[in-house]
């Protein structure tokens, strides 16, 4: 084990105890008094990494949509059982996500922890697939994308990423497609095991009531004793996501109310601290003109066209992206009204004291995210990968000036947008 | 069911046919009864370990969700899983299945061991979210039972296999609910 700096934050009396131990990084968070225990195991590896040159080989290699998201499911079967149910007999409960980035494997208990870890450890570096359980998996995935097609939130998001994105994965499906499914074999998720599952491309974050040299001393015993080699970073292959955008679309699906959702997609591309601001200061800025006591909302609001705006900005070293979403009765005028509103903020400029209010409430909302594990873990693992941290992050929001925030509307160039309309059949979508 | 059971069926455009069974055990939260009844729905499919998750999902392989969401005020639990619209009966017949199986006390050691671990550290768990806290509190002002998580906690840990049995056999299939995909791949 490597002790690293710890991190400490004086105004919050918080502090991060970090290491490296056999290539992977490790976090641990004293939390005393609290009754959980947690530790989430994450591996940079995502549905947005299909393109990758394998180990030992000279050309890419491209892998069906879904296999990060089926390599996750996969990775609780063991030849000796289920994961899940070692972790239930242990009081122990865990879960697993994907995303474009990342894939997660986390547990909470109140006791068994030394257990729990090295159970984790196992479910992430022993991969263990048959021909007939990946078959099986394959009719379970098949049910879970039956149940997202359902939704007509992850059906719009699904529709807005992949019409801004037909060149690169992000427009993709995180779980693939029923075809693609069909495409995933076992070798297929031992080779991607293989070149993204090792340990120096795995951060570990753990967080209880418990002495910090205990934690750390207790994660260098169970992760030496299943891995050996930090093992080498991917050799990923990933477009730039700033090529011109697709068509936008109305889909025809069974609900109550249309719903609109304008994405734009970032023609600037950013690293490391400046991903920190750029997403800070397009949050604060589509809260100024979307937000609920903006006066946009206000009118809108009471003209009867929504009672909610929804709105994000994400930025990631190869794309980045604006969501403004809204179940409404008139989604055309809402989204002229949208446009509208950015232009006329643009042309205006931004109020001060708007500006201090938004920085206020979001320092607000960063103190309370210390309650959550989850929250912190996942927001300090991805700080991480910009070369920052949890603390850092603060700093970063107490320096932010109004002029980040000006320089923050060249994300939302028209050019670059995508509409994307749910509607049921037979509403008129040409209302004036 | 029993000829006093309601059974609806309606349609809607998607892929995903969701079925919904509801077991009503007349237990709330505020009868001497009321761990027995957490543990019922545990075992039944309130966790990875339960009955309906290991033999609808991981067994057949017929569902992403299989598992039960609990009703404290009313007594209910309900078994909600997403298949596809073909399997419907055959579904039908495998929750009720589990739970027959219960009713007969076809639980191993492991699944009351599990299921009363995993409840306990929920139960236990409360004091660290304020608002679990206040959430418990409010219900033993309306209803009455516990104050405090630890205090069902503590009870849990006293939860025999018969008790659960025995709860079973009063508890009625009262309502299957299948809401139906229609045009699905």
């Amino acid at each position: 084990m490597h002790k690293l700096p710890t991190l400490t934050d004086d105004f919050l009396k918080e502090e991060i105890y970090c290491a490296d131990i056999c290539g992977v990084n490790v976090f641990f968070l004293p939390k005393p008094k609290f009754r959980r225990r947690y530790a989430e195991l994450c591996v940079n590896y995502g549905s947005n990494d299909n393109v990758f040159v394998p180990r030992g080989r000279a050309e890419p290699v491209e892998v069906p949509a879904g296999v990060a998201h089926f390599l996750e499911h996969k990775m609780f079967e063991k030849p000796w059982g289920d994961a899940f149910s070692a972790f239930s007999s242990i009081g122990a409960s865990a879960n697993a996500y994907t995303s474009n980035n990342y894939t997660s494997y986390h547990f909470v208990t109140l006791d068994n922890y030394d257990k729990g870890l090295a159970l984790l450890m196992e479910v992430v570096f022993s991969p263990y697939f048959t021909e007939e359980s990946v078959e099986r998996e394959k009719r379970i995935i098949a049910q879970e994308i039956g149940m997202y097609e359902d939704q007509p939130n992850w059906r719009l998001l699904r529709e807005t990423l992949a019409r801004l994105y037909p060149e690169h994965p992000v427009g993709l499906d995180i779980s693939g497609t029923y075809e693609s499914i069909q495409q995933i074999h076992k070798d297929t998720l031992y080779l991607c095991h293989e070149n993204f599952y090792s340990p120096a491309n795995c951060v570990l974050f753990m967080a209880g009531d418990f002495d910090p040299d205990q934690a750390l001393n207790l994660a260098a015993e169970i992760i030496g004793s299943y891995v050996k080699d930090p093992g080498n970073s991917p050799c990923r292959i990933r477009p730039h996501g700033t090529g011109r955008v697709g068509e936008g679309a109305e889909i025809m699906m069974s609900v109550p109310t249309p719903l609109l959702q304008i994405g734009w997609k970032d023609r600037r591309l950013f690293d490391g601290r400046k991903i920190v601001i750029r997403e800070l200061a397009c949050a604060f800025l589509l809260d100024i003109m979307f937000g609920k006591t903006s006066e946009f909302f206000e009118e809108v609001y009471d003209q009867g066209l929504t009672d909610d705006l929804i709105f994000s900005y994400e930025a990631w070293p190869d794309y980045g992206f604006t969501i403004v979403s809204a179940e409404t009765e008139k989604p055309e005028i809402l989204k002229e009204m949208i446009f509208e509103q950015v232009e006329r903020i643009r042309t205006r400029g931004l109020d001060e004291q708007d500006f201090e209010r938004k920085k206020n409430a979001a320092l607000g909302r960063f103190i309370t995210m210390f309650r959550s594990f989850e929250v912190i873990s996942q927001s300090q693992i991805r700080l991480l990968g910009l070369g920052e941290n949890i603390f850092s992050y603060r700093s970063i929001l107490e320096d932010l000036d109004i002029s980040d925030v000006y320089a923050s509307f060249d994300s939302l160039d028209p050019d670059m947008s995508v509409s994307v309309i749910i509607a049921n059949e037979g509403v008129s979508m040409d209302e004036t | 069911m029993p000829e006093e059971g309601i059974r609806v069926e309606e349609g809607f455009p998607g892929q995903q046919t969701v079925l919904c069974m509801a077991f009503h055990t007349g237990v709330t939260q505020s009868d001497a009864e009321f761990p027995t009844f957490l543990f019922l729905d545990g075992l039944l499919g309130g966790f990875p370990h339960s009955k309906l998750f290991s033999v609808v999902r991981e067994e057949y392989g017929l569902a992403y969700f299989a598992d039960t969401v609990i009703d404290t005020w009313r007594g209910f639990t309900i078994a909600i899983t997403g298949i596809s619209d073909g399997e419907k009966d055959r579904v039908e017949d495998l929750v009720v299945e589990q739970f027959d199986a219960i009713r007969k006390g076809r639980i191993s050691d492991e699944e009351m061991e599990n299921t009363r671990a995993g409840l306990r550290r929920r139960l236990m768990a409360e004091a660290d979210y304020q608002g679990s806290i206040v959430n418990r509190r409010l219900n033993h002002e309306i209803l009455g039972g516990a104050q405090t998580g630890e205090e069902v906690a503590e009870r849990i840990l006293e939860v025999t296999r018969q008790d659960v049995v025995d709860l079973a056999n009063e508890t009625e299939l009262k309502c299957v609910y299948v809401l139906r995909a229609e045009g699905a791949n």
